[in-house]
């Protein structure tokens, strides 16, 4: 049955490796913007403070440099230009200084460091006011004292200012390098996330595309069986997702595939079984190998065998209890030739004329799958054929005697004619008996071909069959002893008298005798003849010690004209098949190379009562 | 002095019989085939014994026999055939009661035919 899987994990799984890796970019993004940022807002810190102070430190010196150059301008601007140069220096240092004091407020000994630089710069301004105050348009009035002091002053701010501003610098250097250090690691970092990212994602990718490949992989190899026809293939199930659940579908297609297969398979043996058991003729269905697969009621019948004991038996395993390479079997001609062949043949075992209708069923390379065989059983027909073979041959022969008979009448009366008019010369007249006699022999040998054609013409007498073979046996037996043959005689005492032609029945019987005389003549041999009652029929038995009968000779022996002597025309076994089959009777043949010949005659008791039932 | 109706399609073999029953002091009548056979027969000739061949063309033996007998004349007959072996006439003879020893085969000798000749016609007379 087919099981639903209720999540969707190729889905997801997609969706869980684009968000893993979607995540990462996400972090490697906002962690470089985060990064600038901060390191933005640090370099404006030190901008703002570490670098303005720098400026500030530099622009007190400036203005330190000025107040000394507005000293010594003195000459050039005056006395009040000087003094007003002054002022505003002085004041623009103290708003610088308090700038810087308050940058630095948390410094305590730069604060008083620049505390006291305001407090000297304001001493050297007074000086400087009172240098400038002192001069007369020619020289500075104020003495050598005020000028040293001046000159020390200047010196001295110099020398405090110098190192704050040294101290500043120092400061935004190691303030810059933090940033770039900040910076570096950002990078870093940076550099680290999105090398984790292409990892990841590709680890995400291989392990993803890895999942897929083998699921389809199981599913084409699945498929091909299937397509192959292997339904009893299952696709091995890998993952509980969409390729899963595509393979768990194609399992159970191959399943109901297979089973409606299996349906229709015994929907088609069930037919072919109603099929050939409608046929009266036995219908044998074989594989390539001759053996049975299945056969009808009507063989099964027959031979009284189970429909599943027959399987793997073979056609000629059953019917002629040999192996299918002792002999040739019904179907060896359509299994050559891949072909329908119908062949007619003698079963010797069960004395049946069959014929068989052999059709090898072709698989699509063209080799043979199967073999059906029709087998009908034709011996009537045989009989029929047998029986209008020898009246057509009879009135052939008939019409052949009266044709040479009426030529003969006039030969032998004319010559009769010559007899009666006593002719003197003793040669003429021997010639004229020699032509009636050789008439006379012609018409015996028509005659005799002609009793074939004779249905039992004859006058039937109540006849001993123990007597009429005594007699006959009495006329050959001392001309057998010569010739070194031996001819027994095992009589059932006490046999019906029965209605034949007797004189028909002595020639056959005579005929049976010769035959077995012929048949052991260079051997020796000898003859048994034998009679007994058997359901309804007496039966003789005219047996030899010969060479024996190929199974040809036998099937062959009754038709005209068919002879193994050398001399013989082929008649006596044909002629003596008429007599017996006119008397209702039955003349068979058994015989094997080496074991001998047995000719039997049967005679029913009772001939029109068998002719009523028959 | 009897007289004989021979019966035969073949002139060679009316000949012969011809000669030798005149030879052996019978009256003979020919017919050359069945149907000049009854003509003759029916033209009110007294024919004392008729020999019959059974096979000739178009007018076999057994019709003129048929013939006779519905036109009620008796006659007493012997059969003399090249074969009596077809079976149709076998048993078309049976059925006009033909005895057997009536039947006798071409070639035959001709001292036996005087014989059953003369036989039939002391029976018949």
């Amino acid at each position: 049955m087919i099981t639903r899987f209720r999540d969707w994990r190729i889905g997801r799984k997609l969706f869980t490796g684009f968000g893993v890796i979607v995540f990462f970019l996400v972090s490697v993004g906002g962690y470089t913007v985060l990064s600038q940022i901060y390191i933005k807002d640090k370099a404006r810190v030190v901008e703002s403070r570490d670098f303005y102070c720098v400026k500030l430190t530099t622009a007190l010196m400036e203005i330190v440099l000025r107040v000394c150059g507005a000293v010594g301008d003195v000459f050039a601007t005056g006395k009040e230009g000087a003094l007003e140069e002054l002022s505003i220096d002085q004041e623009k240092f103290h708003i610088l200084a308090s700038e810087l004091k308050g940058l630095i407020s948390n410094d305590a000994e730069q604060y008083a460091a620049l505390k006291d630089v305001e407090r000297k710069f304001d001493v050297y301004c007074d000086i400087s006011k009172r240098l400038v105050n002192s001069f007369d348009g020619e020289k500075f009035v104020d003495g050598k004292d005020t000028a040293l002091e001046f000159y020390r002053l200047d010196q001295e701010l110099r020398r405090q200012l110098n190192p704050l501003s040294d101290e500043y610098i120092a400061r935004f250097s190691q303030s810059l390098g933090n940033i770039y250090d900040l910076a570096d690691n950002a990078e870093r970092v940076n550099l680290l996330l999105a090398v984790v990212t292409i990892l990841l994602g590709m680890l995400i990718a291989w392990r993803m595309t890895r999942s897929i490949n083998s699921s389809i992989k199981q599913l084409i190899v699945g498929t091909e069986n299937f397509a192959n026809g292997e339904l009893g293939y299952r696709i091995h199930i890998l993952s509980k997702d969409e390729l899963g659940q595509l393979s768990n579908s194609f399992n159970w297609m191959a399943e109901s595939l297979a089973q409606s297969i299996d349906d229709i398979k015994v929907a088609a043996d069930k037919w072919e079984t109603v099929f050939i058991n409608s046929f009266q003729d036995w219908v044998l269905i074989c594989d390539k190998y001759s053996k049975i697969i299945k056969a009808n009621n009507a063989f099964l019948d027959t031979f009284k065998i189970m429909p599943k004991a027959v399987a793997g038996m073979t056609y000629c395993g059953i019917v002629r209890g040999l192996q299918a390479a002792d002999c040739l079997c019904p179907d060896e001609e359509a299994k050559k030739t891949k072909k329908e062949t119908v062949t007619e043949f003698f079963e010797a075992r069960l004395g049946l004329y069959l014929e068989a209708a052999v059709s090898p069923i072709l698989d699509n390379s063209g080799d043979i799958a199967k073999i059906v065989l029709i087998i009908k059983d034709i011996t009537s027909r045989k009989e029929v054929e047998k029986e209008q073979r020898l009246t057509q041959l009879g009135r052939l022969v008939s019409n052949i005697a009266h044709e040479v008979n009426n030529p003969l009448m006039i030969i032998s009366g004319r010559a009769q004619l010559a007899l009666l008019e006593d002719p003197k010369d003793e040669n003429l007249k021997k010639n004229f008996e020699i032509i009636i006699k050789e008439c006379l022999r012609a018409k015996g040998y028509i005659a005799n071909l002609l009793q074939f054609s004779r249905p039992s013409k004859g006058e039937v007498e109540s006849t001993d069959i123990n007597k009429m073979l005594e007699d006959i046996i009495l006329l050959v037996e001392h001309q057998f002893a010569l010739a070194g043959i031996e001819i027994n005689k095992h009589f059932t005492k006490g046999l019906p008298f029965i209605m034949v032609d007797a004189k028909q029945i002595q020639e056959v019987c005579l005929n049976l005798i010769n035959n077995a005389r012929d048949a052991v003549s260079t051997q020796k041999g000898k003859i048994d003849v034998a009679t007994s009652l058997e359901k309804g029929y007496i039966r003789i038995d005219v047996s030899d010690s010969g060479p024996g009968l190929t199974q040809e000779v036998i099937n062959r022996m009754f038709e005209p004209f068919y002879t193994t002597k050398k001399n013989g025309t082929g008649l006596g076994l044909s002629i003596s098949y008429g007599i017996i089959k006119a008397h209702k009777g039955e003349l068979k043949a058994d015989s094997a190379i080496g074991k001998g010949t047995m000719i039997t005659i049967l005679l029913p008791i009772d001939r029109d009562k068998e002719n009523d039932n028959g | 002095m009897a007289k004989i109706l021979v019966v035969d399609d073949e002139v060679e073999i009316l000949k012969i019989f011809q000669q030798f029953l005149a030879m052996s002091g019978f009256d003979v009548i020919l017919a050359s085939g069945g149907r000049e056979a009854v003509k003759i027969i029916k033209s009110g000739v007294a024919i004392d014994l008729m020999v019959l061949d059974l096979v000739m063309p178009g007018y076999p033996g057994v019709d003129v026999l048929n013939e006779i007998k519905d036109a009620g004349i008796k006659l007493p007959y012997i059969i003399l055939s090249g074969t009596m072996e077809l079976h149709d006439f076998i048993d078309d003879l049976k059925a006009l009661g033909c005895p057997r020893q009536d039947i006798y085969s071409k070639p035959i000798d001709l001292k036996e035919l005087l014989e059953v000749v003369k036989k039939k016609l002391s029976v018949s007379s």
